[in-house]
C-alpha cells in the first residue's frame, strides 16, 4: 500500500536471472522415474528391443528439449516493489508478486539439491492457500539472498525495524527422541502395505530365513510345511515387523532435526532428513490446537502436538505438527507459547447410550469387513466370532474416551481410542455450529454438536457425539453465546 | 422461523425425477438387450418396473418430507437454517463468518422464479451453506440484508 511517490519511479528495468544451470541436471535426473515405468515393461523382459529404443528416442527427443526449453524461457527478478517471475514453454507467463504481499519465503532442499549445493524458493503469499511462485532452483545462496532481500525490501524504507524479534528455540528433537518416537508410530497402513508387498513378491518368512542362514535351519522349513498355521502367525509377524521398521525409517526421514522455534509473531518448524524442509505459522493463522497420542504412546506418557492453520495447507491438510513427541507438561509450556492454555481438570461425558450405538455400529463394521475380507482369506471368519466381545468392548472404550468441557477462552473435544485427540478450540476462530440427529439418534433422544473451524480436516473433526437432546441444545446455545461474547470483546478487525 | 416456498418442492420433483431418468437409460438398455437372453434370472422388465416405480415414489414423497423440515431464520447476527429428513441438522451461521456471499439459480429455479442463497465460511464441513427455495425478491432482500450487516461489521 506505502508507496513512497516522492522517491524515483524505477525506471530502469529490472535485472532478469536465470536459474543456476545444474538445474539442467537435477531436472533431468528428476524425469527419469518417469522413462524407467515408461520402460518398465522392457526392462523386464531384460531384453532390448526395437520397441524399447523407439520409446527411448522418443523421450529424448521430448524430454531434453523441453527441459531446455523451460531452463532458457525461466527468468526471475526481484526490485524494491515486486518480484518477477517469467516462465512457460508454449504460453509465456510473467507473474508479478507485490513485495509486500510476500508472506513467507520457503527454502526446500531435496537430497539430490544438496548434493550440488542448490536450493528451491516457495513464495508464500497472503492471499491465496498454496505456494504463489516457485524458482528452482538456484544456488544456495542465491536463495539465501532471495529471503534477505525481500525481508529487507518489505520492512525497509517504509517502516524502519532495526529491533529484529529475538529468535527463541521452543523445541528440538534428539536422535534418540527420534528413534524412540518413530518406534511408537506403528501404524496398519504400513503393515497392510507391508503384508500385500510380500504376497506380490512371494516373499515367506521361509525364504527370508534360508536367504538369512543360507540352508542350515530345515526343520523351521519343515515345521512350517507341517503346520500352515504356524506359517500364517510367522508371515503376519514377519509383516508386522517390516511395517513397525518401515514405520521407524518413514518417521525417521520426516522428523530427523526437528526443531521449533519462535521469532516474534511467527512460528518455525525444520525438519527432514534428505529433504530439508522449513515453514512458517504465523501465530494468528492458527485455528486449533490438538494435542493427539495413541494408548501404547499414552501408557509411556508421550504425545504429539498438531496445529491447524488455515491457508497454507500443502500438506496434510493445514494440520501441522508442532512437538512430534514429548511428555504432556513439555507440550503445555510449548502450546503456551501459542494460547495460554490450561488442560481442563475434568471432563464431561455424553450420554452413556453412545454404547449402545457405538456398539452396533461396530457389529456391523466389523461384520462386514471381515466377511469381505473372508471372500479373500477364508481363515479370517475366524475372528468373526470376537466381534460379539470385540464391538462392546471398543464401544465402552469410545465411550470412556469420549468427553468436552467448557473453559473461559476455549472448548476442549476429546475422543478415540487408538487415535487418540484433545482439541483446544477457541471460540473466537469458530466459524459455524451444528446440532445433527440421526434417525437413530432421534430414537434414543440423542443429539451430536458439531463446531467447523477453518483448516480442520473435512472428516473426523472434533464433534461432540451423542449427547442427551436437552444438553445438546443447551451446549449450543452456552457456545454460540461464548463466540459472541468473544467476538464483541476482540476488534472484529482480527 | 420461516418455511420455503412452496413451490421447491415442484423443482425437486422435476430435478428428482430427472435423477430417475439417468438411471432409467442404461437399464432401459439392459431390458431391450436381453428381452430375448434364455438364461435371464428376472421375468422381463421387472428392473425397470422397479426403477420407474422406486423413481416415482421417492419423487413424489422426498420433496414432501424435504420441505416439510425446512426452516430458517435470520437473527440479528445469524442465520438459523433447519433440514434433514433422515438426519435432521440445525446449522447456526453467525453472520460475521461470512466470507462472501452468491445468490445462485439454475434452469428449473429460474422457471419457477425462484433462487438460492450459498453463503461460505472459512470452515471446511460447512464451508458454503446453501439455503434453497426463496423468491427471487425474497433472497435479493435477505442477501441486502446479510450484506448490510457485513458492510457495518467491518466498519
Amino acid at each position: 500500500m506505502e508507496r513512497s511517490p516522492a522517491s524515483e519511479p524505477s525506471t530502469e528495468a529490472p535485472q532478469f536471472r536465470r536459474l543456476h544451470p545444474l538445474t539442467l541436471l537435477v531436472r533431468l535426473l528428476m524425469s527419469l522415474p518417469a522413462l524407467v515405468i515408461l520402460l518398465l515393461p522392457a526392462l523386464r523382459g531384460q531384453t532390448i528391443d526395437q520397441g524399447t529404443l523407439v520409446t527411448l528416442l522418443l523421450y529424448g527427443l521430448l524430454a531434453f528439449p523441453l527441459i531446455l526449453a523451460h531452463y532458457l524461457r525461466f527468468r526471475y527478478a526481484l526490485t524494491p516493489r515486486e518480484l518477477l517471475i517469467e516462465s512457460g514453454v508454449l504460453t509465456h507467463r510473467r507473474r508479478s508478486i507485490p513485495i509486500d504481499r510476500i508472506q513467507n519465503i520457503q527454502i526446500e532442499r531435496t537430497l539430490l539439491a544438496r548434493l550440488l549445493g542448490l536450493a528451491r524458493v516457495r513464495i508464500e503469499t497472503a492471499g491465496s492457500a498454496e505456494t504463489e511462485g516457485e524458482i528452482a532452483f538456484v544456488s544456495l545462496a542465491e536463495a539465501q539472498r532471495l529471503k534477505e532481500q525481500v525481508r529487507a525490501f518489505r520492512s525497509g524504507p517504509v517502516t524502519e525495524q532495526p529491533v529484529q524479534p529475538a529468535r527463541t528455540l521452543l523445541f528440538a528433537m534428539t536422535p534418540g527422541q527420534l528413534l524412540r518416537s518413530g518406534a511408537f508410530r506403528f501404524s496398519l497402513v504400513y503393515l497392510a502395505g507391508m503384508f500385500s508387498g510380500m504376497e506380490y513378491l512371494d516373499l515367506t518368512p521361509e525364504d527370508l530365513i534360508d536367504w538369512v542362514v543360507r540352508g542350515r535351519l530345515h526343520w523351521v522349513q519343515e515345521a512350517f510345511e507341517q503346520a500352515p498355521l504356524l506359517a500364517t502367525t510367522a508371515t503376519l509377524l514377519l509383516a508386522a515387523l517390516l511395517g513397525w521398521m518401515a514405520g521407524i525409517v518413514v518417521h525417521v526421514v520426516r522428523f530427523y532435526g526437528f526443531q521449533l522455534w519462535q521469532e516474534g509473531e511467527r512460528f518455525y518448524r525444520r525438519s527432514g532428513l534428505f529433504t530439508v524442509a522449513e515453514s512458517a505459522l504465523p501465530r494468528r493463522r492458527i485455528q486449533a490446537l490438538v494435542i493427539r497420542t495413541n494408548p501404547l504412546m499414552q501408557h509411556f506418557g508421550w504425545y504429539t502436538l498438531e496445529a491447524q492453520l488455515i491457508g497454507l495447507d500443502r500438506e496434510t491438510q493445514g494440520v501441522q505438527t508442532l512437538v512430534p513427541f514429548g511428555r504432556l507438561t513439555e507440550i503445555q509450556q510449548i502450546a503456551a507459547h501459542v494460547w495460554p492454555i490450561a488442560l481442563p481438570a475434568t471432563w464431561q461425558r455424553v450420554s452413556p447410550r453412545m454404547i449402545r450405538r457405538a456398539t452396533v455400529r461396530y457389529l456391523l463394521i466389523g461384520a462386514g469387513m471381515l466377511l469381505g475380507l473372508g471372500w479373500i482369506w477364508p481363515e479370517v471368519r475366524w475372528l468373526l466370532l470376537g466381534l460379539p466381545i470385540g464391538a462392546p468392548l471398543l464401544a465402552w472404550l469410545q465411550y470412556r474416551r469420549h468427553g468436552y468441557a467448557l473453559a473461559e477462552q476455549y472448548l476442549f473435544v476429546r475422543q478415540g481410542v487408538f487415535r487418540h485427540r484433545i482439541w483446544c478450540l477457541p471460540y473466537q476462530k469458530m466459524q459455524s455450529f451444528s446440532l445433527t440427529r440421526s434417525l437413530f439418534q432421534r430414537r434414543l433422544g440423542l443429539a451430536s454438536l458439531q463446531v467447523d473451524m477453518a483448516g480442520a480436516p473435512a472428516i473426523g473433526g472434533p464433534q461432540i457425539r451423542d449427547l442427551p437432546e436437552a444438553v445438546a441444545e443447551k451446549l449450543l446455545q452456552l457456545v454460540y453465546e461464548r463466540f459472541q461474547l468473544h467476538c464483541r470483546t476482540q476488534s472484529p478487525a482480527s | 422461523m420461516e418455511s420455503l416456498d412452496p413451490a421447491i418442492r415442484t423443482v425437486w420433483r422435476i430435478k428428482l425425477l430427472l435423477w430417475t431418468l439417468l438411471v432409467l437409460i442404461p437399464v432401459v438398455f439392459y431390458e431391450v438387450t436381453h428381452l430375448f437372453a434364455p438364461d435371464r434370472w428376472l421375468p422381463p422388465g421387472s428392473l425397470l418396473g422397479l426403477v420407474l416405480v422406486g423413481g416415482g415414489v421417492m419423487s413424489w414423497w422426498l420433496p414432501r418430507l424435504r420441505y416439510r423440515y425446512w426452516r430458517y431464520a435470520l437473527g440479528p447476527e445469524e442465520l438459523v437454517l433447519e433440514r434433514g429428513v433422515l438426519v435432521r441438522v440445525r446449522t447456526i451461521v453467525p453472520l460475521r463468518r461470512v466470507q462472501h456471499l452468491d445468490i445462485a439459480q439454475d434452469l428449473i429455479e429460474r422457471e419457477f422464479g425462484l433462487a438460492r442463497i450459498v453463503l461460505h465460511t472459512a470452515g471446511t464441513r460447512h464451508s458454503a451453506v446453501v439455503l434453497p427455495g426463496l423468491r427471487q425478491e425474497q433472497a435479493e432482500v435477505l442477501r441486502d440484508e446479510i450484506k448490510r450487516y457485513l458492510l457495518e461489521e467491518t466498519l
